[in-house]
């Protein structure tokens, strides 16, 4: 996946949460500026966890984003990673 | 026109709406409970056949002591609550053999393996996988945050009771008793992730119990604790007519009722099957995506139930769940097909109307929606003599089956009320299913927050199915709406901080 197909997946996920397109830039925070309460996040998983066909329950790395480009930057590498063949997501 | 405001709008009186409206009003939040029947309190229900109380969903748990009594505690209503232990039996009727698990869950264990010596090995690898979900189930934690779950063990959320039951080599009326329970549950072997069907499973093995009184213990402490000065009010015979417009930040907060009262309110709570919840929702905020969602989720199984009286005199009557195959096959079983089907027999002493002990079987049978279709677009109390017929036949069958599994009932039974899946669809569930809907591997439920803000979810069909899993969607919903600080003084409150 390019970059650009990865953020418009991840964008797609903040649009099926009601959150509107022109809000979604890369440094907005998903609580502070998004609104985005806990009960959200499981919602944001469950659907990227389908978008990109991976488990994120364990994943750590998963557990520290906090704006939209950390969420765009997460599955770019591990796009990357699976590409590379080690993609056995985490 | 009255108007009424409140903090929290619940939709629903079920186990679910009630214990939300309960934890709720324990933090000072004024309530409004709405229900659509005339009669609150969902399948927690009784009702009444010549002075004797038979219930309607509520026959037994398998979760009270533990998480499901700290639950009661929390809610309040754990003083209305007195468990009876209930015995559990197999039958199988081609071969004769009989199954009597003994209490507990190791117990059980090695009452199997001793049965089975062959299997010994992987009965004990079975139930310790089993122990082991449950131990990771941060859901029956409540001290534990669920949003930080840990997977199931052995890719036990992915793969389905029945690959589990292949992988161990399980075969015949093993793999019958040990997949038995999912007429608990209500998902097919086949469908049901083999993490659920555990969390299931391992209580009804370890402490299979029933209330005193049935879910109306439950319903009338909860109604005690509603009227003036509780926080709780209760409209019966009544739901929304319509939502008001969406406002500020993509929340509704006015709604018009069926009696014609507008109710203004900050949060809104549906306990409601996802399909109503659906139709309930302003239109213009259901986005395909969610309702391709809701389209995709099945019924949970449904049962044919018939109510009998047995005789006092009948010598060794003990309260137990004697649960009946005519095949090895659950899954068929389950799904009433090809001939097959699963009945369940609860044998309970109940008190009458006039203070004297009486004794109930009820049985219930699995069954297929398919059977009573042509009676679909009729209600009850105008059903066809075509009707009335098929419910009498279907109900000798089960007496027939009823005298052979338990032959010291013959001549000491008398059948006192039927009811087949329409029957549960008019007075409980939208679509007559024993449990809601199907809990398939992988499925997404509806939980949590609704496309509109302010609005939310939970109930048996969030989480897992019965009245303990219906419950335990409701804590951990109450969880997120009343922020942790004030989640956790409740907890601290109720069960002291030791428990922390």
């Amino acid at each position: 996946m390019t970059r650009e197909e990865i953020v418009e997946a991840v964008n797609t996920a903040f649009e099926e949460m009601e959150i509107p397109r022109e809000e979604l830039t890369p440094e907005k925070e998903f609580f502070k500026d998004l609104g985005l309460d806990s009960l959200d996040m499981v919602d944001l998983m469950i659907s990227l966890q389908r978008k990109f066909g991976v488990q994120l329950r364990q994943n750590e790395e998963i557990k520290k984003v906090r704006t939209l480009n950390d969420i765009y930057d997460f599955f770019v590498k591990l796009d990357a990673q699976r590409n590379a063949g080690d993609g056995s997501a985490k | 026109m009255a108007e009424i405001s409140c903090d929290y709008l619940i939709l629903g009186s079920g186990i679910s709406g009630m214990s939300m409206a309960l934890f709720l009003a324990q933090t000072g939040a004024d309530v409004l409970v709405l229900e659509k029947s005339p009669v609150p309190g969902g399948a927690m229900q009784r009702f009444r056949r010549n002075g004797i109380p038979l219930d309607t969903g509520f026959h037994f748990t398998g979760g009270i002591p533990g998480c499901f009594g700290e639950m009661l505690r929390i809610a309040g209503l754990d003083e209305a609550v007195e468990t009876i232990p209930i015995r559990m039996r197999l039958f199988f009727t081609r071969s004769g053999h009989t199954l009597a698990l003994p209490r507990g869950h190791r117990a059980a264990e090695e009452y199997l393996a001793a049965r089975y010596p062959d299997d010994a090995a992987n009965i004990h690898a079975y139930f310790e996988l089993e122990r082991e979900i449950i131990r990771t189930t941060p859901l029956f934690n409540l001290r534990k945050d669920f949003l930080l779950f840990e997977p199931a063990p052995e890719n036990a959320d992915i793969i389905t009771l029945a690959d589990a039951m292949d992988r161990f080599g399980f075969r015949g009326e093993l793999r019958a008793a040990l997949e038995s329970s999912v007429t608990c549950h209500g998902t097919p072997p086949s469908e049901i992730a083999l993490s659920g069907h555990c969390r299931v499973n391992y209580g009804l093995l370890n402490e299979l119990t029933r209330v005193r009184g049935g879910g109306a213990a439950i319903v009338d402490a909860f109604l005690r604790q509603t009227g003036p000065g509780t926080g709780i009010r209760l409209k019966t015979d009544c739901t929304v007519a319509q939502f008001g417009g969406i406002t500020d930040g993509g929340k509704c907060r006015e709604a018009v009722l069926t009696d014609g009262t507008k109710v203004k309110f900050e949060n809104c709570v549906m306990t409601l099957h996802p399909r109503e919840i659906l139709r309930l929702l302003p239109q213009e905020k259901v986005r395909p995506e969610l309702r391709e969602r809701v389209d995709s989720f099945e019924e949970s199984c449904g049962f044919f139930t018939v109510h009998f009286r047995i005789d006092n005199e009948v010598p060794d009557f003990r309260e137990e769940l004697l649960s009946v195959f005519n095949t090895e096959d659950v899954e068929s079983a389950i799904l009433a097909r090809n001939g097959a089907f699963a009945t369940g027999m609860m044998m309970t002493e109940e008190t009458v109307s006039d203070g004297r002990r009486c004794r109930c079987l009820t049985a219930f049978q699995s069954v297929a929606a398919s059977e009573t279709k042509e009676w679909e677009d009729s209600r009850t109390g105008h059903r066809s003599e075509s009707y009335q017929e098929y419910k009498r036949e279907k109900s000798r069958r089960i007496a027939d089956l009823v005298r052979f599994s338990c032959p010291q009932f013959e001549g000491k039974m008398e059948i006192l009320s039927s009811s087949s899946m329409l029957t549960y669809r008019d007075y409980l569930s939208p679509y007559g299913s024993a449990y809601g809907i199907r809990q398939k591997t992988g499925q997404h439920n509806l939980f949590g927050r609704l496309p509109v803000r302010n609005f939310y979810v939970c109930g048996q069909n969030s989480m897992l199915p019965g009245a303990f899993g219906a419950m335990l969607s409701s804590i951990h919903l109450f969880r997120k709406l009343a922020g942790e600080d004030v989640y956790t003084s409740l907890l601290d409150r109720r069960l002291g901080k030791e428990n922390a």
